[in-house]
This record gives C-alpha cells, sequence and structure tokens, in this order.
C-alpha cells in the first residue's frame, strides 16, 4: 500500500513538471509577450512607441536565451518563489491565496451536488417501473452534459436573480452568491454520474446474486440501495475522478458568467496577457487538483471493494478489470 | 464500512444540502432588502478590469473610473465647456509666452489621506517619479521637462526643453492625478498592486483584485475643484465599484436594482430606458474611432486609393447598424466634442461616385465578381483590430459598404496579445484605434514619426514641422490654426479614416443624480442617491 502511494506521489511530480514546462514553451511560443500588454500598445491610451518596448522587455528579463528563462523560472519555483504577476505586479502567491478558496469552494459545493444529483436520478430512474416515465427519467442527463453552462448560467442569472431576485447576480459574499454557479457547474457532472450508474446499477441488476437477494424476500428499494449500489459505484467513481478536471475548467466559465473571482477568472485574464508568472501557476494548480483528486479515488477503490488488491503490480490493470466487471 | 453507515451518510448529505439550499433563499431576500434603500452606498458595475491599481500608470481604465475619485490634480476641465480650466491643487498658474515654463501656486491646507500635506517637493516627485516610468500612460505628459523648482513650499515652477503647449490640459488629466510620497517611495510593481493613496474625494477601503472595490469618504475633505458644483466633502459614505464583465449581467442587475451605476452597451440603451432607468452619455473627446492606414504597404501606398475608400464608408448607414444610431457619424479627425473640433464633414460624406472615378483612374479597372482588379491583383484592404464584438459590428458594416465599389475589405480580429504585437510592429494595412488625450497635440502622439508613427510615415515627412510647430505655439488661436491645417493633411491624405464619434452610455438608477464626465473619466464627487 505505501509502496503504491509514494509510486503515485513519485508520478504525480512528474505529470506536474510536465504540465509546467509544456505551458512555459508554449506561451514562449505564442506570439507577443507580457512586454506588451504591460505598456498598454493595443489601448487607446497608450503612448509607448515601439522602441521603448525593447528597454522594458530587458526589465522584464524576455530578452533572455529560453532556456535561461525556463530553468531561472523552474528553480524560483520549486524554491517557492512564483514571482509577480507581469500585469498588476501583485506576488502570485497573494493572488493565489485570495481565490484558492473561492474556487475550491465552488468546484467542492458543485462536485457534491453532482454527486447527490447524479446518485438520485439514477436511483430514481432505475426504481421507476413505468416505461415511460423511466425513458424520459433517463433522457434528461443527456441533455444535463449537452447543454453548455454558459447557457443555463444566462438563464439562471435572468429568472432567479433578475426577473424572482433570488439570488444575486454576482460576487463571492456568502452563501447566496454560491448556490447558482455551483447548481450550474454541477448539472454536467451530475448528468454523467446519473448516466453512468444508471447504466451500472442495470448492469449490476441482472447478475446472478440479486436473484439470490429477491429469492430472500428483499423489497426492490432494499435491492437497490443495500445491495446493488455498492456493487455498481466503482465506474462513477471513476467518472467523478475526472469530473474534477472539469469542475476546475467549468469554473472558469462559471466564474466568468457569475462575476466570481477565482483561479478560472485569473486565469482567462493571466492567458490575455501573457502574464506567464500567473499562468504557470493555474496549470499547476489544475494539475494537482487532477491528480490529487485521482490519487483518491484510487485509494478509494480498496475502501469500497475489498477485493481489490493496490498494491498489484499492474495497477491499472487491477483497476481495469473491476471496473469492466 | 457497514452498509447501515453509507446509508446514513448519503442522508445525511442530503439533508445537508435541503438545508443549505433553504439558508440560501433566507439569506438573499435579506440581501436583496439591505441593498435597494442605501443611500449612503453607491453601487456601481464596472466593465473593464483593473489591470493596475495606480492612476498615474494603468494603461486600462482604473485610473478613469476609480482612480479619478482617489486623486485630485492640479487643474480641473469644466465638464460643460473642455477649453474653460479651473483651480483645483493648484489656485492659479502662469504659462509663459513660449509655453516653456509652468508656474504652479498650490492651494493650502491640502492633505492626502495619510496625512500627509500637499507641498511643491511632492508634486514635483510625483513629476519626476513619473517621467522615469516610460511605459505608463501619464509619462508622456512629463517627457521633456529641464527642471522643477520649488522657491517655496506652496510655488512649483516646471520647465521644459521645448515648448510644451499641452500640457496645461494634461495636467487636468486623471494620469496627473497627484499621489502622497508614502506612494512614490514604493516600486512601481507594489503601486500597480496596492493602489495609492491621493488627497481625493474618496479614500480605498478595501479591494479584491479585479473582484470589486471599495471607496470611503475622505472625513475634512474641503478642496474640491470650481468646475465641481458642490464644495466639501462627498455626498456617500461608500462607493462599492463591482468588476463585471458580462454585459447582459451588469443590465440585468442594473434593471433589477443590484446596482446604481453601470456602463452600458449600444444594445442595451433602449432596453434600460423602457426599464424606467436614466441613460447618461458621455460624448468622447478624443479623436474619433477610426482606421489608421499604414502608407508604406499593399495598395493604400497610392492617395487615390486611401482617398476612395474614405469616401466609400458610408459613416450614417454604420452608426445606425452598429451603435443603434446612437454615436454620430465622424465629421473630422477629432470628435465634434473636442476643443480642437475641425468641421471636416465635406470630405467624409459618403461619395461612391467619386470614390469610383478615383479607382478607375487610379488603375483599378477590371472587375472581376464586383471585386476590383490591376494587373491581376484584387484591390484588397486588411483591417486589423482588437477582437471584440463591439469592432467586428461597425466594420462589417464598412465591409459591405466598401465592397459596392469593388474593395474587398477583410477583417483580421486578433486577440489582445497579438494586435498589440501587430501595432508594435507595423504589421497592418489599416487599424481601428480611438486616442486618450484630448488635446490637439494627440495627433502629434499618433503620426508623428517620432512617436506611434500610426501611418508609418517617413521620418522626414512634410507633417513633423507642424507637429514641432504645434507644440511650441502657446497663443491658442495660432496654435489652433497650425492643428486645423494637421487636420485637413491628415483627413484629407487619408491617413486617418475617421469613421464615428464615440459616446459612452452608462445606466443609472432614478434617482442617482449629479454623475459628471470628463471625456472618459466618471466624476462622482458631486454624485448623490435621491
Amino acid at each position: 500500500m505505501l509502496q503504491y502511494v509514494l509510486r503515485r506521489i513519485g508520478h504525480a511530480v512528474l505529470v506536474l513538471w510536465a504540465a509546467f514546462t509544456a505551458t512555459f514553451f508554449l506561451l514562449y511560443a505564442l506570439p507577443g509577450d507580457a512586454s506588451l500588454t504591460r505598456a498598454g500598445i493595443g489601448s487607446d491610451s497608450s503612448q509607448v512607441s515601439p522602441q521603448q518596448l525593447a528597454q522594458i522587455r530587458s526589465e522584464l528579463g524576455l530578452d533572455r536565451p529560453v532556456l535561461v528563462q525556463y530553468f531561472e523560472t523552474l528553480g524560483n519555483t520549486l524554491r517557492g518563489h512564483l514571482g509577480r504577476s507581469l500585469q498588476s505586479g501583485t506576488p502570485v502567491k497573494k493572488l493565489f491565496a485570495e481565490s484558492v478558496p473561492s474556487t475550491l469552494e465552488l468546484a467542492g459545493a458543485a462536485l457534491l451536488l453532482a454527486i447527490v444529483l447524479g446518485f438520485a436520478w439514477a436511483v430514481l430512474t432505475v426504481y421507476v417501473r413505468w416505461e415511460p416515465a423511466r425513458t424520459a427519467l433517463g433522457t434528461v442527463p443527456a441533455l444535463g452534459v449537452s447543454i453548455p453552462i454558459f447557457w443555463t448560467g444566462l438563464i439562471a442569472l435572468d429568472w432567479l436573480s433578475f426577473r424572482w431576485r433570488l439570488f444575486p447576480a454576482f460576487g463571492n459574499s456568502g452563501f447566496s452568491s454560491l448556490v447558482l454557479p455551483a447548481v450550474v457547474l454541477a448539472i454536467p457532472s451530475a448528468s454523467v454520474a446519473a448516466q453512468l450508474l444508471t447504466r451500472s446499477l442495470e448492469t449490476t441488476l441482472a447478475s446472478p446474486f440479486i436473484a439470490t437477494v429477491q429469492a430472500k424476500g428483499a423489497s426492490r428499494l432494499r435491492i437497490l440501495l443495500g445491495h446493488a449500489l455498492r456493487n455498481s459505484v466503482l465506474p462513477v467513481l471513476t467518472a467523478l475522478g475526472m469530473t474534477a478536471g472539469h469542475l476546475i475548467g467549468g469554473s472558469v466559465v462559471a466564474e466568468a458568467v457569475f462575476t466570481r473571482s477565482g483561479v478560472g477568472d485569473i486565469t482567462v485574464r493571466a492567458v490575455d496577457f501573457q502574464d506567464s508568472p500567473v499562468v504557470l501557476f493555474t496549470v499547476v494548480f489544475a494539475a494537482t487538483v487532477f491528480v490529487v483528486v485521482n490519487l483518491i479515488v484510487d485509494l478509494l477503490y480498496v475502501v469500497i471493494d475489498p477485493r481489490i488488491q493496490l498494491t498489484a503490480a499492474p495497477r491499472a490493470g487491477a483497476r481495469l478489470q473491476r471496473a469492466a466487471a | 464500512m457497514s452498509r447501515k453507515v453509507l446509508r446514513r451518510g448519503a442522508l445525511a448529505v442530503s439533508l445537508a444540502s435541503l438545508t443549505a439550499l433553504a439558508l440560501a433563499a433566507c439569506g438573499s431576500s435579506s440581501s436583496s432588502s439591505g441593498g435597494a434603500g442605501g443611500s449612503k452606498t453607491l453601487r456601481v458595475a464596472l466593465s473593464s478590469l483593473s489591470q493596475c491599481n495606480d492612476p498615474q500608470l494603468d494603461n486600462y481604465g482604473f485610473g478613469s473610473s476609480i482612480g479619478r475619485q482617489i486623486v485630485d490634480s492640479l487643474v480641473a476641465r469644466d465638464p460643460s465647456d473642455a477649453n474653460k480650466i479651473d483651480p483645483w491643487l493648484a489656485k492659479s498658474w502662469k504659462v509663459s509666452p513660449d509655453a516653456k515654463t509652468y508656474t504652479f501656486h498650490l492651494r493650502d491646507g491640502v492633505t492626502f489621506s495619510n496625512g500627509e500635506k500637499l507641498t511643491a517637493q511632492v508634486v514635483k516627485d510625483n513629476f519626476v517619479t513619473l517621467a522615469k516610468y516610460t511605459e505608463a500612460t501619464g509619462s508622456a505628459f512629463v517627457q521633456g521637462i529641464s527642471s522643477i523648482d520649488t522657491p517655496n513650499a506652496s510655488t512649483v515652477v516646471i520647465k521644459f526643453a521645448q515648448p510644451n503647449a499641452p500640457f496645461l490640459q494634461a495636467a487636468a488629466q486623471y494620469q496627473l492625478g497627484i499621489v502622497a510620497e508614502a506612494t512614490l517611495k514604493e516600486s512601481q510593481d507594489d503601486r500597480c498592486a496596492n493602489g495609492v493613496i491621493g488627497s481625493g474625494p474618496y479614500v480605498t477601503k478595501s479591494f479584491t483584485l479585479n473582484k470589486n472595490w471599495v471607496l470611503k469618504k475622505r472625513k475634512g475633505y474641503n478642496w474640491a475643484s470650481t468646475a465641481a458644483k458642490h464644495q466639501g466633502e462627498g455626498y456617500f459614505q461608500q462607493i462599492d465599484f463591482t468588476f463585471v464583465q458580462e454585459a447582459s449581467v451588469r443590465t440585468g442587475a442594473l434593471k433589477s436594482g443590484q446596482v446604481d451605476l453601470a456602463p452600458l452597451t449600444f444594445q442595451d440603451v433602449e432596453g434600460a430606458k423602457a426599464a424606467g432607468l436614466q441613460t447618461l452619455s458621455a460624448p468622447n473627446r478624443v479623436p474619433a474611432v477610426s482606421l489608421e492606414v499604414n502608407t508604406s504597404k499593399g495598395v493604400l501606398q497610392d492617395e487615390k486609393v486611401r482617398q476612395a475608400f474614405r469616401d466609400a464608408i458610408d459613416r450614417q448607414d454604420v452608426v445606425d447598424k452598429a451603435t443603434s444610431g446612437l454615436a454620430k457619424p465622424a465629421t473630422g479627425s477629432l470628435t465634434a466634442a473636442s476643443p480642437f473640433h475641425l468641421d471636416q464633414s465635406g470630405l467624409l460624406k459618403y461619395d461612391p461616385k467619386t470614390a469610383t472615378s478615383l479607382l478607375e483612374s487610379a488603375g483599378w479597372t477590371q472587375v472581376k465578381n464586383g471585386i476590383r482588379y490591376k494587373d491581376g491583383k484584387p484591390l484588397k484592404i486588411t483591417v486589423t483590430y482588437a477582437n471584440d464584438p463591439a469592432n467586428t459590428q461597425f466594420l462589417q458594416v464598412i465591409q459591405a459598404d466598401v465592397k459596392k465599389v469593388g474593395i474587398d475589405f477583410e477583417l483580421r480580429a486578433l486577440p489582445t496579445d497579438a494586435f498589440d504585437k501587430a501595432l508594435s510592429t507595423g504589421d497592418y494595412e489599416v487599424h481601428r484605434w480611438s486616442g486618450a488625450l484630448i488635446d490637439g497635440d494627440v495627433l502629434r502622439t499618433l503620426f508623428s514619426a517620432k512617436t506611434l508613427n500610426k501611418s508609418q510615415l517617413p521620418a522626414n515627412n512634410d507633417l513633423e514641422p507642424l507637429f514641432t510647430a504645434e507644440q511650441s505655439t502657446s497663443d491658442p488661436a495660432k496654435r489652433t490654426k497650425i492643428i486645423d491645417k494637421l487636420q485637413q493633411l491628415i483627413v484629407g491624405r487619408g491617413y486617418q479614416i475617421p469613421i464615428f464619434d464615440n459616446v459612452t452610455y452608462y445606466g443609472a438608477a432614478k434617482d442617482l443624480q449629479g454623475v459628471a464626465f470628463d471625456d472618459s473619466a466618471i466624476l462622482l464627487y458631486d454624485a448623490k442617491l435621491g
């Protein structure tokens, strides 16, 4: 077990390094750099002549060879020196200390909602016997997956904030401002969970041990919640691990629509202004969340299904076998 | 883990989320009632995010909105007459006839919000420091200062190496708002990150970068400019600015009473009026929204083609379709609201016939699929611009207009950084531009080969002597004549193709009064609710 965890952490470090490196060179390959936006060349109020740009570039160290910049940035990051935003001059640490909690709050609330809604919907879909209702219930998640969240977001704003004035339209102040973005962000993930769990429950309910439980006289609901659910949950868990990444990605849109500050919001602006210290950190942050959540998911497998042995060498093989079963 | 535990856990989770939703509903009802009657607080939604929280250094709109309330300038422009300069931190001033020496006499008893006194030394340090930060917006105004003397604590004598007639207008801008010595001691990065200490009617209370900004009233403020409608402290205890990028969300928040003041897109103006809101408009006094022409490459090297392109644009059509008829067709290089406006409507009228004959005389005679050709090459003009729906809209109307005379007008929308890069390297045929400085000197900033050189003119072009003369003449009448001449040349030769005079719209709560504008800057000192 310990050996397994250590190896996974080793993998995680590799993933983070790869994400960092890829981002660094992608940023470098893009046209333009932070000196242009810092001088505000594209804005109507800029009065900087192109000649002055060279000076700004050298002040920012952007005129040095790319490898020198890369290793210096990597070294600084490893030592915890994340630098300052090239645009606003704010230390990157401060920027993230202010925004990470808000994004985790949003993504966490959305994940919780996604699990509750997705599970409830799947159980309901399988429990209902009347075929038309069952089909109808089965179609809704497909809709939920395919509708983009900026659309649901704007519709939710229009009705729940502007017309009925139930929730504030923007901001991060208090719980009421969290409800709309969390619900909107949860819809696609909840739909995926509902789809997977429905399918998985149907498969489990068709397996022989269910017949045994039925023969012992258990009620439908008891069979569903007590016996089938636990045996059907593993593929959903894997999907929820992936969802963590989607939630961080989705928070970019949700934070824009609902004017929440957070990592997504910072990312958009940093990319727009080629604010490389900030972009680098957002990528590393997103990769960290993804890696950590997936590690937790893998560890949860053992808890949910004691038959799984994590020490087995072909780790992914064991996991895949169970997921396919 | 037993089955029971799992199930109980699930129940707890669903109960918790139900409770949470119920709580949320309660929370929201109390927050909306709290916001409704709060005349002590003004709530403003802003569209552009602040990138640097310093009005002297920012290039993206912090200064014109929040910064303007925090800092005072030496002088003020009268909102009703841009040519009239009023006292503010300076109670009087003198400009030498050669426009090289400016003497300001400071008002007594002015303090910054940290308690520091306003002295001649502080003013001097402001300008000296700003001159060093060359990429800052405000820096261009204080370049070329040869010396600043402070004969006593309330007198500042600024000497320029070359005549600098536009400086008095510049001194009214928020970019030259005076900040405290404590702010000047900080690094450029720290100033951007932390904001500044000023002597203005409102003081920063708290802020979260790019989320919101809260100002509180400066107690004891007693040095408003005479251009203001009242004296003494500001009317609000607090002003809350929130950054809301989505236009539809800003408008929705205005209509549902969640904010009192917010910029509107042209498309939202009618809807806001219908919802019973006030709509305030601020005509821009800077150069008209224009296409700046690169004369060094492509088909636009030919003056006749430039003139034909200028004549082929139906400006009324552009403002009707792209701005819901709210902006005005351009009638000159500088907008009609500019103190240096010269009526050039004759040059800017829609005249497809002249355009056609100009093109034919320039040799663009073959026509294939509606596009003109010369020596097998199509008559194609590409416009480079920052990708923004408002830009795309008006450029599409132009595209349809000029197609009628056989010009293929291609739109090249670039993300901000790529657009910046294209401008700085001259990689454009025409690009969309407006401007920032109210003074006629903006023409020199935009078109002189020594500065931004929008038209990529050679260094020895015949406009340069006029630019030098404009800068060195302090006699207003003579200077206006030179600026008139410059406008005639710039529009006449098709260096700049003015399209429309922009106007900024704000939606405001019914009972909000006293909001004023100084070009793009919003002045909230006289504002009050009810």
